[in-house]
């Protein structure tokens, strides 16, 4: 499907979202407003130690547990596992623990409060066994050691010879690179709610991404077959990834807990157990050896990259696959070797997080390339524009940058709306000006739309339209996507997307919250996929809706004439009449009942993919961007501030350019909390930061100047042509900020986040000069 | 915390008859900010005491009269010569925590990143507490504790009493966050009073940085009799917080934050000495 000659009425509006007013007003509806009829509350009994063998859990024969219901492994009428990558998490742990708080088993009580005291009255009897907690432990091991690690998932990138092109540099230069977790801190902690059916199926309804990898993830454990586990999303209060995966988790707690008490079970997590017990993203260290001619050419690009799994394997070798392909995106070199891996620690599983591995490859790689451009003693432009992939070039995989994309247009934009070759005549290099250092700093990059490689074409994502009578009474289109609103726009951008393929009013359509009961499988609400992939897809389909209600009003109101709908209207030239969409529809209706369209996505026949070898097109598109960002640091107590963003975005065609704006303010202000301040360390096994008291993020007050300016370059192959934005927006600002940090400083700081504190521990002269 | 029953008393007569009726159950809301940090599984009978005219904003000849259930906003809008809590509230976390925090709240439970016992440590403010009899609070005696802990069942912070800032006196305040709406990481207030150029009289307290608020009396002592410039009060900020113990948060190394306060405590030596010799000029 070409996006050439297609106009577009609503596409490309800032059309106010949707859901805005009933948020504002606090009438959506959370997963712990909706009021169930004796619903039961569940909890967890958690493990106390990080790594262990259970021997056995211990009921305090003076509490009365038969108030309460109990689930431990021998409750589970499937298999005790969670049904994702590597299949080695069970739902509930009965020999091996892993974590710290890893469920041991489940109680559900009529009251939150008895079922904490019950779980309370049931110890665990565990042998401990040595943990292994941190990623420095990790990376020590990887260097020396690797035998005492545990592998959960590896990944090579070959391109030419690494060898041959590191032989033929006048420079290498190494450096390595790490990353600490990062907790999503959505608003909404997570939560579900199990309603058992009369037919012993399962009703889900919470707060998730996914509908459609909830169900399916838990016929093994329940073991129950697909139509009887049915899901719906509930009002979500943000994800950022981490409700793809985990309320699987969730849910299948909440399922088993209902399925053998007979009761609805709700779990709601509080912000405590929600930081301490959900996934983060991945830790991650990598090590990078490029070879350089002396005129800046890159000969080869050596990486070492590795990932933190914590203690199941869940997504981490997609977050692997995701990272290692970013790790040289956008250079343009013959000879490539990226060697990546994740490795178990004991402590809570990371999983998905906004970026999914690029925002951990992009740091190093960004940081490092400067560290390059300065060895070289070339400007950071110079060296980016010289070596950056054009229309043509081969990525690390073999894949032709074709030619609709142009990359380092988004770079001149940014150079150009920043002043920054006059800006950075300001850095200061490590000499306060005015009590204060001062620097630019730049990262280019981009970033794959869709799943990895051929996934695309394997999901057979569907859309589907049902013309159906509105809640408002009147016939309308519904939009029938498993793809879910989060906060990002996909209610609102959905009925642009449909309105301009029938043609319509957009005050027509309807988008509900999806529910499996309904929607076909649009594919996961994940990796910057909804507007491109399922945007087209529901493109697709109001294209048939609207072909549909050509054929009808032709047979039943023009004499079999041909007729065009257009803004709402069905013109029949032949014998110049019209009737409205609403008319139409409404005859429609009444005769045959609702009608249903269904698109399938389809991805171009030119996308060849090797998943074995890692060779061809990664990805259907890229989106691209370059930060341009300035610092500013107190001479005296080293405090980071970011004073300026300057951002230019290739993410396709623009569905809603207010909410695209959005998606990015939101997304540079995740960065900074990334690159700046968001710290996670672990202590005896849990997140030393669990509380938003001592996890610092950054709120509308500490964000910079940003501006923001759009490249479209559509995505030709998926009408209307969007690319992704959910992702890019955190990838770049980390490492921009750190090469600004060094043009202010002159010292090259190599871990995220960079804090005044750690600031001060890497500037011992600095300390001298503020001593004396 | 979870409260198990709610009452808003229109006096604070009726308020304090209620929480003596709860006894330990009780539990009393004035912003209600804290509650989330404290423990206890109990459900808790609220006593919230908005209703009970406890707000406002009073100046007499010597002091400003605040009532404890004013809010960090409405001291943050006020203005009259001599006051500078707006200062102190203009820095304090956000204004939606501004609109709901208040005076009294911050008072009687005091928690390490406190914001204004350590202002009103400098300020010499006295408390009024209202238990079977009304009695009056110094600063010094106030703070020597856990504030919490001179409050018997039943009793209530009514007011403040905060000195009005006088011709040759200079307040400074320095709070230093990771970011905006965070708890401090150092917090400096200072009070100086300066005669022809010395300084006669000094008030300088650190939060955030120690454990509780503290008063420097060796920094005090340093900086009385000496004249009021640059040098002599950048000097005196060198050791600022001498053999005591920093606290240290979020990996912060007990160097880091001795160099945080010896900015703080220099910044706010300056900033008072500034507005003293401002006003005395």
């Amino acid at each position: 499907m070409q996006t050439k000659e297609i106009t577009f009425k609503h596409v490309g509006q800032g059309i106010p979202r949707r859901d805005g007013d009933e948020k504002v007003r606090g009438l959506a509806r959370y997963v712990d407003d909706l009021n169930i009829p004796d619903c039961w509350y569940g909890v967890a009994v958690r493990s106390p130690v990080a790594h262990g063998r259970l021997k056995t859990l211990r009921y305090d024969p003076a509490f009365d547990f038969d108030q309460v219901c109990v689930v431990t492994p021998e409750d589970i009428p499937g298999k005790n596992i969670v049904d994702m990558m590597g299949q080695d998490m069970p739902f509930l742990a009965h020999d091996l623990i892993r974590y710290r708080g890893e469920p041991l088993a489940l109680v559900a009580a009529p009251t939150r409060q008895l079922a904490e005291q019950a779980a309370a009255h049931i110890q665990p009897d565990i042998d401990p066994l040595e943990p292994l907690y941190t990623l420095e432990e990790v990376i020590a091991l990887h260097k020396t050691d690797r035998s005492k690690l545990d592998e959960l998932s590896a990944q090579t990138i070959i391109k030419g010879s690494v060898d041959e092109g590191l032989a033929a540099a006048d420079k290498v230069i190494e450096g390595e690179y790490w990353a600490g977790h990062q907790e999503q801190l959505y608003i909404e902690p997570q939560g579900m709610v199990a309603i058992p059916e009369k037919d012993g199926g399962v009703f889900l309804q919470g707060s998730l991404q996914c509908p459609y990898y909830i169900a399916p993830e838990l016929i093994v454990t329940l073991g129950l077959p697909l139509e009887k586990i049915r899901v719906k999303q509930a009002a979500v209060g943000g994800a950022f990834g981490g409700k793809e995966e985990f309320p699987t988790l969730v849910a299948g707690y909440c399922a088993l807990l209902a399925m053998k008490s007979g009761k609805p079970v709700k779990m709601v997590y509080d912000r405590c157990q929600d930081i301490r017990y959900s996934t983060k993203r991945h830790p991650a260290w990598m090590k990078y050896r490029v070879g350089l001619k002396n005129d800046g050419t890159i000969t080869a690009i050596h990486v070492d990259f590795v990932l933190d799994g914590g203690a199941y394997t869940t997504l981490s070798p997609v977050v692997l696959y995701r990272g290692i392909l970013h790790t040289t995106l956008g250079y343009n070199c013959e000879h490539v070797f990226v060697d990546g891996r994740v490795y178990r620690t004991h402590t809570f599983p990371d999983g998905a997080f906004r970026g999914f591995g690029a925002p951990q490859a992009i740091w190093g790689l960004e940081s490092h390339m400067q560290e390059c451009a300065d060895a070289l003693g070339m400007d950071a432009e110079v060296f980016r524009l010289k070596n950056y992939l054009r229309a043509g070039d081969k990525t690390g995989t073999g894949q032709v940058i074709s030619a609709e994309m142009d990359p380092p247009a988004v770079m001149l934009e940014t150079l150009k709306r920043s002043d920054f070759v006059n800006r950075r005549t300001l850095n200061t290099y490590g000499v306060p000006r005015d009590g204060k250092f001062f620097g630019v700093g730049v990262a280019f990059f981009g970033h794959g739309s869709g799943f990895t490689g051929d996934g695309e074409m394997r999901l057979q994502s569907k859309a589907a339209l049902d013309l159906d009578w509105l809640p408002n009474g009147k016939p309308g289109v519904n939009i029938r996507i498993s793809s879910t609103e989060m906060g990002q726009g996909t209610l609102t951008i959905m009925p642009q997307i449909a309105a301009d393929g029938l043609k319509i009013p957009m005050a027509c359509v309807d988008c509900p919250l999806p529910d499996t009961k309904y929607v076909p499988d649009s594919g996961p609400t994940v990796a910057s996929r909804t507007a491109m992939v399922v945007g087209s897809t529901v493109y697709g389909a109001a294209e048939k809706m609207k072909a549909l209600l050509e054929q009808y009003a032709s047979d039943a109101f023009f004499g079999g004439h041909p007729c065009h709908l257009e803004d709402g209207v069905l013109t029949c030239s032949a014998v110049s009449q019209s009737q409205t969409f609403e008319d139409v529809a409404r005859r429609l209706l009444e005769e045959k009942g609702m009608q249903r369209v269904v698109h399938q996505f389809k991805l171009p026949d030119t996308v060849v993919w090797d998943q074995k070898t890692f060779k061809g097109d990664s990805y259907p598109s890229y989106s691209w961007s370059a930060n341009i960002v300035e610092v500013e640091i107190d001479a005296l107590t080293l405090e980071i501030k970011l004073k300026k963003a300057t951002s230019v975005w290739d993410i396709g065609r623009l569905m809603n350019p207010v909410l695209a704006k959005g998606q990015i303010e939101g997304g540079l202000t995740q960065a900074l909390g990334y690159a700046l301040m968001e710290k996670m360390g672990i202590r005896d096994g849990l997140f030393d930061a669990d509380r938003m008291q001592t996890y610092v993020v950054p709120t509308s007050l500490d964000t910079p100047e940003f501006d923001i300016h759009f490249m479209e370059y559509p995505y030709p192959h998926a009408a209307p042509g969007a690319k992704g934005v959910g992702e890019i927006p955190m990838d770049g600002l980390a490492p921009a900020i750190a090469n600004a940090i060094k043009a202010a400083t002159g010292i090259r700081m190599n871990r995220i986040p960079i804090t005044p504190e750690s600031l001060w521990e890497a500037m011992p002269s600095t300390r001298k000069e503020i001593a004396s | 915390m979870k409260y198990k029953e709610y009452h808003a008393p229109a006096s604070l007569s009726e308020a304090q008859n209620l929480l003596r009726c709860a006894g330990e159950a009780g539990i009393v809301i004035a912003g209600a900010t804290s509650h989330p940090f404290l423990g206890g599984k109990d459900p808790r009978i609220a006593v919230d005491l908005h209703r009970a005219g406890l707000a406002g904003i009073c100046p007499d000849q010597q002091a400003f009269v605040i009532g404890a259930m004013t809010t960090v906003a409405a001291l943050e809008t006020f203005r009259a010569r001599g006051w500078v809590l707006d200062r102190v509230a203009r820095r304090f976390v956000s204004q939606q925590i501004r609109n709901q925090s208040t005076l009294g709240g911050n008072l009687v439970r005091v928690f390490p990143w406190s914001d204004f016992p350590v202002a009103l440590i400098a300020l010499e403010a006295s408390f009024v507490i209202a238990g079977e009899s009304a009695r009056s609070l110094n600063t010094d005696d106030y703070f020597a504790t856990q504030p919490a802990k001179h409050f018997a069942i039943g009793d209530v912070l009514k007011c403040i009493h905060v000195p009005i800032l006088r011709e040759g006196q200079g307040f400074g305040y320095q709070k230093i966050t990771r970011v905006q709406a965070d708890f401090s990481q150092m917090t400096v207030a200072v009070r100086l009073t300066v005669a022809k150029h010395q300084v006669t009289d000094a008030r300088v307290v650190v939060g955030a940085g120690l454990p509780m608020p503290t008063r420097l009396s060796h920094i005090e002592e340093a900086v009385i009799g000496k004249p009021a410039t640059e040098r002599q009060l950048r000097s005196a900020a060198e050791n600022p917080l001498g053999e005591k113990r920093p606290r240290t948060v979020a990996g912060m190394s007990p160097e880091y934050v001795q160099q945080l306060a010896r900015v703080a405590v220099g910044d706010a030596l300056m900033e008072a000495a500034a507005e003293a010799q401002g006003a005395a000029s």
